[in-house]
């Protein structure tokens, strides 16, 4: 079976490494947010990851959930910032 | 790893603030909350060297604990002592940099979580926050223990806004600036750490004792440390 799988890593000029990996072509069947940032609370992160899995790749839908899932857990992110977050999932699920 | 959240559950639930310092026996590694231990670490590698490999529960970059060349603290606290999160690196940070003032060492705080001596990293820290509580841990290099680039993997993509080629020369040692020994350098830890607060010496209590055995099995599963 093919699995489709993407990944984009950046380091953050400033900051920390994050890397994000993608498995899907048109939906996001699964995702891994990995780096070595610090996010505050650190379920932020899996819950956001949770929350996108199943979701169609578009670029205002991947902004929008990272924005309200980061919102909802009042979340903090150390080493790189919510745009470098939504730039790195756009860039691994090819929106 | 077991010992910092039974301390953590300790102070969530009225227990004093605690300060540990500490070596790791045998050697390990540890990486970040979300960081991959394959991509991390040369498993293999810490097999055969009889190396540990662990999950924090802090975020932050993969890091080796020499069992001779090192020196871990930990700070665990009500997260109401230490609101802010740059500001709680840069005052614990601060009191490591003392530290090394004190053996002779001009060390500097560089933000987010380093400590440097002209530019090369000789101490590395990371923060958790959970449930009212904060718990800083965090590394000083004594002596450069050459297993470390033998079991650990870092990316030319990590180094690449540094514009250096290897890890080797990211990283420096209190030896190389000062004949301090490691017992000095702990004293001098323990000096700075407890500047200006009341404290007792005391070991852990029978509750973060039996806590920290039940954790081993938590730290030691494949569950816990390949999740991701």
């Amino acid at each position: 079976m093919f699995v489709e799988m993407a990944t984009f890593e950046k380091k953050i000029k400033g900051g920390k490494l994050v890397k994000v990996i993608v498995e899907g072509s048109k939906t996001i069947n699964d995702i891994k947010i990995l780096g070595d940032f610090f996010a505050y609370p650190e379920e932020a992160i899996f819950e956001l990851e949770k929350a996108l899995k199943g979701k169609e790749i578009k670029k205002e839908t991947i902004e929008l959930l990272v924005r309200s899932e980061l919102k909802r857990r009042n979340a903090v992110l150390v080493g790189l910032n919510e745009e470098d977050l939504i730039y790195a999932i756009e860039k691994a699920a090819g929106a | 790893m077991g010992i910092d959240e039974a301390i953590m559950n300790s102070v969530r639930n009225g227990g004093k603030s605690t300060i540990r310092f500490y070596k790791w026996k045998p050697s390990a590694v540890s990486i970040g909350r979300f960081q991959s231990m394959e991509e991390e670490v040369d498993i293999e590698a810490c097999k055969s060297n009889g190396i540990d490999y662990v999950r924090r529960i802090t975020g932050g970059g993969t890091v080796f604990h020499s069992s001779f060349g090192e020196i871990t603290y930990s700070v665990i606290s009500r997260e109401e002592e230490f609101k802010d999160i740059m500001g709680t690196y840069r005052e614990i940070c601060g009191w490591i940099v003392d530290a090394l003032y004190s053996l002779g060492i001009t060390a500097s705080f560089s933000p987010i979580n380093d400590i440097t001596v002209n530019g090369k990293k000789i101490s590395g820290n990371a923060q958790a926050r959970k449930g009212n509580v904060m718990l800083q841990h965090g590394t000083i290099l004594y002596d450069l223990d050459p297993m470390m680039f033998k079991v650990l993997r870092v990316g030319k993509e990590k180094l690449s806004d540094k514009g250096i080629a290897s890890p080797e020369e990211r990283v420096t040692s209190v030896k190389n600036f000062s004949r301090a020994s490691m017992d000095e350098l702990y004293r001098s830890l323990l000096s700075s750490f407890s500047k200006g607060k009341e404290y007792a010496i005391e070991g852990l209590s029978e509750k973060e004792v039996e806590e920290s055995k039940e954790l081993i099995e938590k730290y030691a599963s494949y569950s816990w440390n390949f999740e991701r």
